[in-house]
């Protein structure tokens, strides 16, 4: 463990800059210092085995072949003390309300618009503000129900939002189980560092969706909505229904009958209440959105409106976390809420204004130009590492067109021990904590999902351009 | 449950009770060839039952043995071949996850990973073909034995068991009809007693035989276990009262036109097993009968997944 060299000018989650471990790693830092390699590749192994044999997997949409694959664990796990915990808690929290504040108003009142926080054309110009949805009433339900919200630290130790997600954020079956793997893998330890547990998050989820139900009835019917067993997060499909003992249906499971929704069971047609939707906006209705959609079901949008189902989460939540938006979220907590944001955003340049695109343009080599609508790490450009022609072609392509283009300086994520060829060596890591938003409470269970850039020196932590993930335990050193 | 799940389901049980048929009939053919000669093994009659190729091809590659053991362990061509059904079995698990166990999972999941791995070549390699089918046969046996015990009664478990028992009865009819064709059905026949001992191991009853017939292996007694032994798990009297006891369970209250008939359907040919007695007929009579088996049960196989599985 002990060759292990922090990368410099970073700050580093394990050791503080005067090489010292830090307090909250303490007992974990005794505990593989007992190890040989041997048995660090063991515990590896065993892991890796969990994973292979749970058929714990993810689908590459670019592979040709073997679209299945194991998404790398790194075994050492990632430690957070509680008090930075609450912190991220109380901002998130914060964020999350101001948000679907934004989404009520904006498809409503468009208050924000009329009182010139945000540039009405920001708006129109976005290909997820969904115009079918001005004027919808929500029945029983918020905009927001679940968000994972990516967090980065910087050199400063203070953790930064760098994107919202707030229509189907994946990876939190990953999180949960992550922490299987760490307690079979580190039970000795476990017992002595209490970790904050993750495991309830399935059974808060089914509560909240339970909730939205407006059928006066005691178990109501909830489904979760998958593209099938092709989407690349399939198997967190499977793991949700299975955890909170729900019905996995895809589109032909369903059909809509006088503004209702019913699935097709073996007993006959039974009437679903709240739908936990894992399929973009765009394909949900051929009727109202894309017609050439086969994922979707006609009619489900008016049995929506009507208030028949409750749609989760709901239609159009992408205006909010459009990139070009995320600049905003700030004023959005001041007009909203009248508070200071908890947590900081990045500063974010949209290049649809010429002077900022011009400033972007001259300092490319330090940011990373990102699109607006953009996830999974596609269609990003890390000037630094780009060659001249690629920086030349990506800059056409914002020109033609500069709304669907953010920049963001290059942040310099924190780095943690990884065991990558036998050894302990610094990578890159993000954090994204996964939120319920209910109608009483926003819950945030404590952890979420740590993913890491495997490749050395890379900033990228998306599981579809080779990252990995660790678990994240958030603990109460007091 | 939603249909297209009871699909998937009763699609699993089915590839893997037909995984798990091809194995054994595989290792007690390639087991017995070991006594002879390889070279000389008929491999046609296990081709034709486990290879979807027009007969003058089974013809052509039953002389290659390697072409024979790639059709049928690894051939992705062969939508019969082990490594094909076991993956439909999985893809069909994958699809109904949230149905059944953890362990359910996990044991399909290892077969899988077996049959798509390096260790799977490195055993035809090293020509350890017994100690190959010995591990399937491992990893079957894990995958029923955690349905057994994992598993809850419920209405999951019962398409479960139609896919499988469907599965077994078309295998176990198919089989017999086929090792009884070489006699042309000529239930007075002296055959060796190797030919009735490996038809007996490939449907995991030549124990049972021993145990409850007192007679030397003979063609009628054989048939008599295959075809009408209520207690012989694998014969096709057993498969049948098993279908129709899960059917009914699962589909008593469903529209009453469709159960009427199709129950009717199953209980005359559970009928037909129970009130026939074989010694006396000729072996045209015999054949008539065997095929009428089998015509009846694919007619109700049929019958029962456009009526019940049907989810488009």
């Amino acid at each position: 463990m002990f060759d292990y060299i922090p990368e410099s000018n970073l700050f580093d989650e394990f050791f503080l800059s005067n090489g010292q471990v830090r307090p909250q790693n303490a007992l974990l830092h005794s505990f593989l210092k007992n190890l040989t390699i041997e048995d660090l590749k063991e515990k590896e192994s065993l892991s890796k085995n969990i994973f292979i044999s749970n058929g714990i997997t993810f689908t590459v949409y670019s592979e040709k072949e073997g679209i299945e694959k194991i998404f790398p664990f790194d075994i050492i796990p990632r430690i957070i003390t509680a008090s930075e915990w609450y912190n991220i808690e109380k901002g998130i929290k914060q964020r999350i309300k101001a948000l679907n504040c934004f989404l009520q108003d904006i498809y409503h009142e468009q208050q924000i618009l009329n009182d010139k926080i945000i540039p009405a054309k920001l708006i129109y110009s976005c290909p997820n503000f969904i115009r079918e949805m001005i004027g919808v009433h929500l029945h029983n339900q918020n905009y927001i129900t679940i968000a994972g919200i990516d967090l980065i630290r910087d050199n400063d130790g203070e953790f930064y939002v760098l994107e919202d997600n707030l229509r189907t954020p994946s990876g939190v079956s990953y999180m949960i189980e992550n922490r299987e793997v760490s307690k079979r893998i580190y039970s000795d330890l476990m017992k002595s560092i209490k970790v904050l547990p993750v495991n309830a998050y399935a059974n808060i989820l089914y509560s909240q969706l339970a909730a939205y139900s407006t059928r006066k009835s005691s178990k109501p019917t909830i489904v979760l909505l998958t593209p099938g067993i092709f989407n690349s997060a399939y198997y967190e499909h499977s793991f949700l229904a299975r955890f909170m003992g729900i019905e996995l249906v895809e589109s032909k499971d369903l059909i809509i009958d006088n503004n209702a929704v019913f699935m097709k069971t073996t007993h006959g047609l039974k009437q679903v209440d709240v739908i936990y939707k894992r399929v973009d906006d765009e394909f949900l209705d051929p009727l109202v959105f894309r017609k050439d959609s086969v994922l979707g079901i006609p009619g489900i949008f008016s049995a929506f409106k009507k208030g028949n189902v409750a749609l989760v989460n709901a239609i159009g939540n992408g205006v909010a976390d459009d990139k070009a938006i995320y600049p905003y979220v700030p004023e959005m907590i001041k007009y909203y809420l009248n508070e200071t944001p908890i947590l900081k955003n990045i500063p974010t340049y949209c290049l649809e204004n010429e002077s900022e695109r011009d400033h972007v343009f001259k300092n490319i080599t330090k940011m990373v130009l990102k699109q607006a609508n953009g996830s999974g790490g596609y269609g990003m450009l890390m000037g630094n590492k780009s060659s001249d022609l690629e920086i030349e072609e990506y800059k056409l392509k914002v020109i033609q067109e500069p709304r669907n283009y953010i920049a963001q300086p290059i942040i310099n994520l924190s780095s943690t021990p990884c065991l990558i060829n036998d050894r302990f060596q610094p990578r890159r890591v993000d954090l994204r904590p996964f939120v319920i938003n209910g109608l009483k409470e926003i819950n945030i269970v404590p952890g979420g999902l740590t993913r890491v850039a495997l490749k050395e020196g890379s900033l990228v932590v998306n599981s579809s351009q080779g990252g990995g993930s660790k678990d994240t335990w958030i603990i109460d050193t007091h | 449950m939603l249909v297209r799940i009871a699909d998937s389901l009763y699609w699993m049980a089915r590839y893997i009770e037909r995984a798990n048929s091809i194995t054994r009939l595989l290792k007690i053919n390639y087991a017995a060839a070991l006594d002879s000669q390889v070279e000389k093994i008929n491999w046609s009659h296990i081709l034709s039952l486990t290879v979807d190729l027009p007969p003058e091809d089974v013809q052509n590659i039953q002389v290659n043995y390697t072409q024979v053991v790639n059709h049928i362990l690894t051939s992705k061509e062969n939508s019969n071949s082990l490594y094909n059904v076991i993956s439909y079995a999985r893809n069909n698990a994958r699809t109904a996850q949230d149905q059944i166990t953890r362990e359910i999972w996990r044991s399909i999941n290892d077969l899988y990973l077996f049959i798509s791995s390096n260790k799977m070549n490195q055993f035809i390699a090293k020509n350890e073909i017994l100690e190959l089918f010995e591990e399937l046969i491992k990893l079957i046996t894990i995958y029923y034995g955690n349905l057994n015990i994992t598993m809850p009664r419920n209405d999951s478990f019962s398409y479960i068991n139609m896919g499988k028992f469907v599965e077994r009865s078309l295998q176990t009819i198919n089989l017999f009809n086929n090792k009884y064709n070489e006699i042309n059905f000529n239930l007075q026949a002296h055959n060796d007693i190797l030919f009735w001992k490996h038809l007996l191991l490939s449907v995991s009853g030549y124990e049972f035989f021993l145990k409850n017939s007192s007679q030397e292996l003979n063609t009628i007694d054989v048939a008599n276990m295959i075809l009408f032994n209520e207690a012989f798990p694998h014969s096709l009297t057993f498969s049948v009262k098993t279908m129709m006891f899960e059917f009914e369970r699962l589909h008593v209250h469903s529209d009453k036109t469709d159960h009427e008939n199709l129950y009717f359907n199953i209980g005359k040919l559970y009928s037909q097993l129970r009130y026939t007695k074989i010694e006396h007929l000729s072996p045209v009579d015999f054949k008539n009968l065997c095929h009428d088996f089998a015509q009846n049960l694919n007619n109700i196989v049929l019958e029962y997944q456009h009526k019940y599985l049907n989810y488009l």
